[in-house]
């Protein structure tokens, strides 16, 4: 099963090139130019990871990773940023972002994060199971 | 007379020297952010390149097109960059004579270009309406490219996302003066003319500049006397 990415960046030449490297590596890409289109999108549609670029107009990265973390708290953000300072790094993980990536970004490295937030996804996803599975095991007194 | 710090040195001028410095550590991570964005697409495309070379030594014919059209994106963000440095070298350069004369529209445009960044991040467009104007003053270029950059810098973080600022430039009785104008602000003009007072407070002084609101047009405004100091 291919990973499932939603690439978002204010930079369109950015974000086409992007998911055309992506494509070809076998990744279903959605992208977005802006934090409210990705909130939007994710509203819909689940993703194993979104990669959000930290600087974007009116909605920046921080602020845009706040808002989806409060609509699925699940959900493995990766952040894209020009300039990756210690700082940044903490207050993007306090906030719930799995990984701060270095503009230019090196796909591979990229890919295998996406891989990583995959697996995570899929760990979340079975314990929400197995604790739903206790739970109705529990009520029912089987 | 100013008083003079230990140094010797004027109290506003080496307020307005520290001031300088954080305008200069602004503008440079502005710039820095904005070659890294070109940097990251000049990236990707030379990636792509190699897929598509990757592909074609499977076996994969290469469309040519796709290959122009790659080129084309390339030669774009060099220009963009291209760009950005030319603008971060005319800034570096803006200190190298503490007093000079300069073509204020000129230096209005300027300024709206190293502002563009910070205005976009904040969805706000900058229209300049001096263009085809000239003229000239005598002045400490730095420090008056530091205090307009304050009053622009003030109002675009004072204005709701999709406003316009129009900033324009032209000779007053005083001297010339540059005026800023929008119509979406979310705080009063009072309030903004404070904070500008506030944090240019040395740059005022030392450029013996007033910044107050037009009474008749509304506007923030700006007066430099045309010769602020000799040659």
């Amino acid at each position: 099963m291919s990973d499932k990415v939603l690439l978002v960046d204010d930079e369109t030449d950015f974000l086409e090139v992007m998911a055309e490297r992506m494509k070809a590596r076998e990744i279903d890409v959605t992208t977005a130019a802006s934090a409210k289109e990705a909130l939007s999108l994710i509203e819909k549609e689940s993703y194993d990871a979104v990669i959000l670029d930290l600087q974007m107009p009116e909605m920046n990265g921080i602020e845009a990773l706040k808002a989806l973390k409060s609509k699925n708290p699940d959900i493995q953000v990766i952040l894209l940023t020009g300039h990756a300072t210690v700082q940044k790094g903490v207050e993007a993980m306090k906030l719930g972002a799995m990984d701060l990536v270095e503009k230019p970004a090196d796909l591979k490295v990229l890919a295998e994060k996406i891989k990583k937030a995959h697996a995570k996804k899929m760990v979340l996803i079975e314990k929400k199971t197995e604790e739903k599975i206790r739970s109705i095991i529990t009520q029912k007194g089987w | 007379m100013a008083p003079s710090g230990s140094s010797g040195v004027s109290v506003p001028e080496d307020a307005a020297a520290e001031c300088g410095l954080q305008f200069f550590g602004a503008v440079s991570a502005s710039i820095s952010h904005e070659l890294k964005n070109a940097i990251a697409i000049v990236n990707e495309h030379a990636g792509l390149l190699e897929d598509l070379a990757a592909l074609a030594e499977r076996g994969r014919p290469v469309d040519p097109k796709r290959l122009k059209q790659t080129a084309v994106q390339i030669a774009r963000q060099v220009q963009r960059a291209d760009g950005i440095i030319r603008n971060m070298n005319r800034f570096a350069h803006s200190i190298d004579d503490p007093v000079k004369t300069v073509d204020l529209p000129e230096m209005v445009c300027f300024l709206a270009a190293l502002a563009e960044r910070k205005a976009t991040m904040a969805g706000v467009v900058i229209d300049t309406a001096c263009r085809d104007a000239s003229f000239s003053i005598q002045t400490r270029p730095f420090f008056l490219l530091n205090l307009l950059w304050i009053c622009l810098k003030t109002l675009i973080e004072m204005i709701s996302s999709g406003a316009v600022i129009q900033l324009g430039a032209d000779p007053n009785d005083r001297g010339v003066g540059v005026w800023l104008r929008c119509e979406s602000l979310n705080r009063s003009k009072e309030t903004i003319l404070h904070a500008i007072r506030e944090q240019a407070g040395p740059l005022l002084c030392v450029l013996n500049a007033e910044v107050n609101i037009d009474k008749a047009s509304g506007c923030i405004a700006l007066s430099v006397p045309k010769i602020t100091c000799d040659l």
